[in-house]
């Protein structure tokens, strides 16, 4: 979890891990959406989480993806706090020998976040109203 | 024992957190949290014990904490 933005090509330039057995990298970028609603649009949305049992269970995801799958590294991060729209909100990295496993990896770890890490968020709208919005 | 509130819940309860003791399972612990705090009563939740989701037959001990979380909408 974090509250600074999320930058995907630098969290990829920071990477020391040897990956010269790694052919597919994939990177998913969630971003906050301008939704019309009614008369009126998204602005930013606020994300708030339960830290620490988020960050239990982003870990327990990451190893799941890897003992699964058999990809070489995952990376995900969440946003906390308020993101703006275009800014990224939820980003998966994910290293592997081969594109296939890298995409089912990939998959499986958006939809497990989206279902299992406590984060909740409100959406603050361009005429003031704020509302708690759940995943489709 | 500590218990959390997050999301819409917090907005319900008007709290983010509360100390209490003497309940040695959820179904008492949800009974007196309705109580307290009538509005819980229409809301869908589940119950976290130290970071982990539990299931309605654990028994609860004072240094738990315990959360209680809404529907996760975070992606």
């Amino acid at each position: 979890m974090t509250n600074e933005k999320i930058d995907g090509n630098s969290i990829l330039n920071s990477l020391n891990d040897d990956l010269s057995d790694c052919g597919s990298f994939i990177i998913f970028e969630g971003k906050v959406r301008a939704d019309k609603v009614e008369d009126s649009f998204v602005e930013k949305i606020i994300y708030e989480a339960y830290t620490e049992m988020a960050e239990r269970e982003m870990s327990k995801i990451e190893k799941e993806a890897i003992e699964k799958f058999g990809v070489k590294k995952v990376i995900i991060k969440h946003r906390v706090g308020e993101v703006k729209v275009k800014e990224t909100a939820f980003l998966v990295v994910v290293l592997s020998a081969h594109r296939q496993e890298g995409f089912s990896a990939i998959q499986y770890i958006i939809d497990e976040v989206k279902s299992r890490v406590p984060i909740w968020k409100k959406e603050v709208l361009s005429n003031e109203k704020i509302r708690w919005r759940e995943n489709d | 024992m500590k218990i959390l509130f997050f999301g819409r819940l917090k907005d319900i309860t008007g709290v983010e957190e509360i100390e209490i003791n003497g309940h040695e399972n959820l179904e008492s612990l949800k009974k007196f949290l309705i109580e307290k705090f009538p509005g819980l009563r229409r809301e869908v939740f589940t119950i976290a014990i130290n970071f982990e989701i539990a299931g309605d037959d654990i028994k609860l001990k004072q240094d738990d904490e315990i959360a209680l979380l809404p529907p996760i909408a975070g992606g």
